[in-house]
């Protein structure tokens, strides 16, 4: 078959640069998705911040969280704001769930690592050296959490807030049109590819047929007819070699037909 | 001195009379190689840029949501104030108010108060001062702002339900330094892996399509020219390369046809004729005529021997691309998740180097008589089969247990080309090429799909690869003279350091850094490691002076204390590490002889003949003395 070899070339070229864009779609996925986390978390954080201050102000007058009722439905609000919000929960210093925007959760008191996370938190003079330390951030079977401490105006923790989040994996959006746009890339690639490996492979083509004729044919003086490429040395040269050879052959036999008549 | 140039003459001109009886294959071979590089480059650039510039556009949804949140938060408070009684134009503090909230996320821009007009009355935040005096509001529904690489979504701020001006939060819209950084290195991991696998492929390729049928007719060529007309070849190739060995073949049986022919015609004649004169001179004839040809036996014409080092490499290098791509599950495999790193380490990878030389043996000793296709593929295969069945292993027993049974059929798999001096270059583009890729798996999925995918690549190789190896007996030409030589201290120093580069920039990693994990670095400083030793060794063979033997020994050296630094200071190493796989696509082929020069590269096959028992007992000195054994490495191939 006619080229063969830039056949097979370009399926091994298409091969890899199909794995090429899918393993680039892959790595920016994750980046993208990573990014997005990295600034849906923070806007999170500042949600919880606001509803920080929200919460502690009341407890300066002496009141108790328990008793401010309209947490729940200031929680609701800020909760129906973003789709991707999965609950708020306010607890207590002890993990008791004081309001939550989770309709279905039927448990008293949040995760202990939770609370835990929240306990870890520097208090309050603390808290503006470092930003990252404000708030916790944790994985959950379902998403991922951000909490933040409550205190009151003793610098006591009074509990936490804590916001349930859903997320998208690295993956999910990878059948996307982007990924169509780059596999496209990849397939123009391969088509130049195949289209310079034919290219490339003329001489050699070329010259093979050029060849095979000339041996077939017997041709006399192929150097002649066959165009240079790379086989110039080697094909040329057997071809030559058993062009003599058979001169001689026949040289030989016409001399010894020649003496058999003779005799 | 004199003998030194000698022996430099010796080594050297064989290798430059294959390269120059190649020229015209080598560089159409190069050619398909440097487009192939060129075209994977080029489709690596645009696809990172539309893919980073998707990326932008991706986060532009979180962007403006966060923008508003904190808009709305910004205008809610002065909305307060208004609502009592405090005039736009005689709000205090505002500044003070506004750097707080643009303070709190990194990537807050400015926060800014506007009037009615779009006027800044009011900036903080990092890029404040390069805000121009007005900004373009519009009443329009959409009223995305875009200043810059900041973007921000104008909050109106009422009172008495009159439009008193707008918070305006602005965030940065670029990608941040830190998620440029980890795209382009993951990027140049990726470019750095296909760019390797897709060289060693298109190497196979044209070594079975174009170098062995152009070294099929170089030999006929060769031996016709000399009246050698009792050989042929049964090389088999798709295209019209293969239409013309076969009317070459076709052309030699009837050479000879006609050679025998004109014998029985003699014959006939001589048995005609009792005159002694005329005897006397059909037999000159008949001399003079076969005096410069030397004819087949009745049996057939012996074919002519070719290099199966192309196919070998191949076949190494797919079978170890399987152990690469699992390499980096090591550390997360459920029997080794409790294990500290070390342990893991130890306890995946010695079992499979010390039964790599049982499964060779047993190969040599129990397997004789079989074609080394066959071989690779049993090997292979038990090799795919305790693969797959690794995740299933939930203890340390089994665990080892199926890492010694993949060192086995490893072991026996590459027996039949242990001396065809492949195995380093192989193993070495194995690391590079599947260790990244395995890594990115990993993370993605997890070791149960990673090990699957290990196992089929493993069991292609033994199935798809070994069906191209050599079915009839024989080893390669150059077994004798590389047998010979790897008695010798000089075969079995490079191999030890080339085994203890592989394994010891893992360990001492982890012994003086402390790096928590095998992680992706650490693979492919040890992918590098060897491919460097190969690539330099080929280079001193080419260059047997002390001069270049010293370069060579500093660079190993430095880079052994580079990767030792640290993981971190890894990633400007890639540079030249990619500049290197450049030159090692389109430079010479390492370690592979391919041609009569093969006799001179006889250290390459020692090389590896004593390499994987080396693998082996090596590591242990190896850990001790890993700069001596680089030296004697790059010494003991001048003494060679």
């Amino acid at each position: 078959m006619r080229g063969a070899l830039a056949l097979r070339l370009t399926l091994a070229l298409g091969a890899t640069l199909f794995l090429l864009v899918m393993l680039f779609a892959l790595a920016l996925d994750a980046l993208a998705t990573q990014s997005e986390r990295d600034l849906r978390e923070g806007r999170y954080a500042y949600i919880l911040a606001e509803l920080k201050q929200r919460v502690e102000a009341p407890l300066s007058l002496g009141l108790q969280v328990e008793s401010l009722d309209y947490l729940q439905r200031l929680l609701e609000r800020e909760a129906a704001g973003d789709p991707d919000i999965l609950s708020i929960d306010l607890f207590n210093s002890s993990g008791d769930q004081l309001f939550t925007t989770d309709a279905d959760d039927i448990r008293s008191a949040v995760p202990s690592s939770w609370l835990q996370d929240t306990q870890n938190l520097p208090p309050p003079e603390s808290e503006a050296e470092g930003r990252q330390e404000a708030y916790w951030l944790a994985e959950e079977r379902d998403g991922r959490v951000v909490g933040v401490a409550l205190y009151n105006d003793f610098g006591l923790l009074v509990g936490g807030l804590a916001l349930r989040h859903q997320v998208t994996d690295v993956g999910e959006s990878l059948l996307d049109p982007a990924t169509l746009r780059l596999l496209a890339i990849a397939a123009v690639a391969t088509f130049f590819g195949g289209l310079g490996f034919w290219w490339l492979n003329r001489p050699l083509e070329r010259q093979t047929e050029a060849l095979i004729a000339a041996v077939k044919e017997r041709l006399k003086a192929p150097e002649a007819l066959v165009p240079p490429g790379p086989l110039d040395r080697d094909g040329l040269r057997l071809l030559e070699a058993l062009q003599e050879a058979e001169r001689r052959c026949a040289a030989a036999t016409a001399e010894v037909e020649q003496i058999d008549g003779r005799s | 001195m004199a003998v030194a140039e000698q022996q430099t003459s010796a080594i050297t001109r064989p290798i430059l009379a294959a390269a120059e009886e190649a020229k015209g294959v080598r560089a159409l071979r190069r050619r398909f190689l440097t487009l192939s590089l060129i075209l994977l480059l080029l489709t690596a650039l645009l696809s990172g840029w539309l893919g980073l510039r998707y990326v932008e556009q991706r986060l532009e949804a979180e962007i403006l949501p966060s923008s508003r949140a904190i808009g709305t938060n910004l205008a809610q408070q002065f909305e307060v104030a208004l609502a009592a009684g405090v005039p736009f134009d005689r709000l205090v503090g505002v500044e003070p108010f506004l750097a707080t909230a643009a303070g709190f996320d990194e990537r807050v821009a400015f926060t800014a108060l506007l009037d009615p007009e779009g006027q800044v009355r009011y900036a903080a935040g990092p890029a404040s001062n390069a805000l121009p005096a007005q900004l373009p509001i519009s009443a329009r529904s959409d009223r995305l702002l875009r200043i810059g690489d900041q973007l921000a979504e104008p909050q109106p701020l009422h009172s008495d339900e009159q439009l008193q001006g707008y918070a305006v939060v602005g965030l940065y819209a670029t990608l941040t330094v830190e998620t440029l950084r980890n795209f382009r290195l993951a990027a140049l991991l990726i470019v750095l892996a296909l760019g390797v696998l897709l060289r060693e492929m298109l190497v196979g390729i044209l070594f079975q399509n174009l170098d062995r049928p152009a070294e099929a007719l170089s030999r006929l060529s060769e031996a016709v020219e000399q009246g050698d007309l009792s050989r042929t070849t049964w090389l088999e190739v798709p295209g019209r390369l293969g239409h013309l060995i076969d009317a070459f073949r076709h052309e030699l049986v009837a050479v000879n046809g006609r050679f025998h022919a004109f014998l029985l015609a003699a014959f006939a004649t001589r048995a005609g004729h009792f005159d002694p004169a005329t005897l006397r001179e059909v037999t000159d004839v008949v001399r003079r005529c076969l005096a410069n040809y030397r004819l087949p036996p009745v049996a057939g014409a012996w074919p002519v021997s070719l290099s199966e080092a192309g196919l070998y490499r191949l076949a190494a290098f797919s079978l170890l691309l399987g152990e690469a791509l699992l390499a980096p599950s090591w550390r997360v495999l459920p029997a080794l998740a409790e294990e500290g790193p070390l342990d893991a380490v130890t306890l995946s990878v010695l079992p499979l180097l010390l039964a790599l030389p049982v499964g060779s043996e047993m190969a040599r000793r129990l397997l004789v008589g079989f074609a080394p296709s066959l071989i690779f593929t049993a090997g292979a295969l038990i090799a795919a089969a305790s693969a797959l069945s690794l995740v299933l292993a939930d203890s340390l027993v089994a665990l080892v247990a199926l890492r010694l049974l993949s060192g086995v059929g490893i072991g026996m798999a590459l027996q039949p080309f242990g001396k065809s001096g492949v195995l380093p270059h192989a193993l070495a583009m194995a690391f590079v090429a599947g260790a990244p890729p395995g890594f990115l798996a990993l993370l993605l999925v997890g070791p149960e799909v990673t090990a699957p995918v290990a196992a089929l690549v493993i069991g292609a190789a033994g199935l798809l690869v070994g069906q191209m190896l050599p079915a009839g007996e024989g080893a390669p030409e150059e077994d004798e003279a590389v047998t010979k030589e790897g008695t010798s201290w000089a075969g079995l120093l490079p191999a030890a350091a080339l085994a203890g580069t592989g394994v010891l920039l893992p360990l001492i990693a982890q012994l003086t850094i402390g790096a928590t994990r095998a992680n992706v670095s650490l693979l492919l400083a040890s992918g590098l490691g060897i491919l460097l030793a190969s690539v330099l060794a080929h280079w001193i063979k080419l260059r047997p002076r002390p001069a270049a033997i010293a370069a060579a020994a500093a660079a190993v050296l430095l880079l052994l204390g580079a990767f030792a630094w640290g993981t971190e200071t890894f990633g400007p190493l890639l540079v030249p590490a990619l500049i290197l796989v450049v030159v090692v696509f389109l430079g010479p082929r390492p370690m592979v002889s391919s041609t009569p020069a093969a006799a001179t590269l006889a250290a390459a096959g020692a090389f590896t003949g004593s390499l994987l028992l080396t693998s082996a007992v090596g590591l242990g000195v190896a850990l001790l003395l890993p700069a001596a054994l680089l030296l004697l490495f790059a010494l003991s191939w001048r003494r060679t």
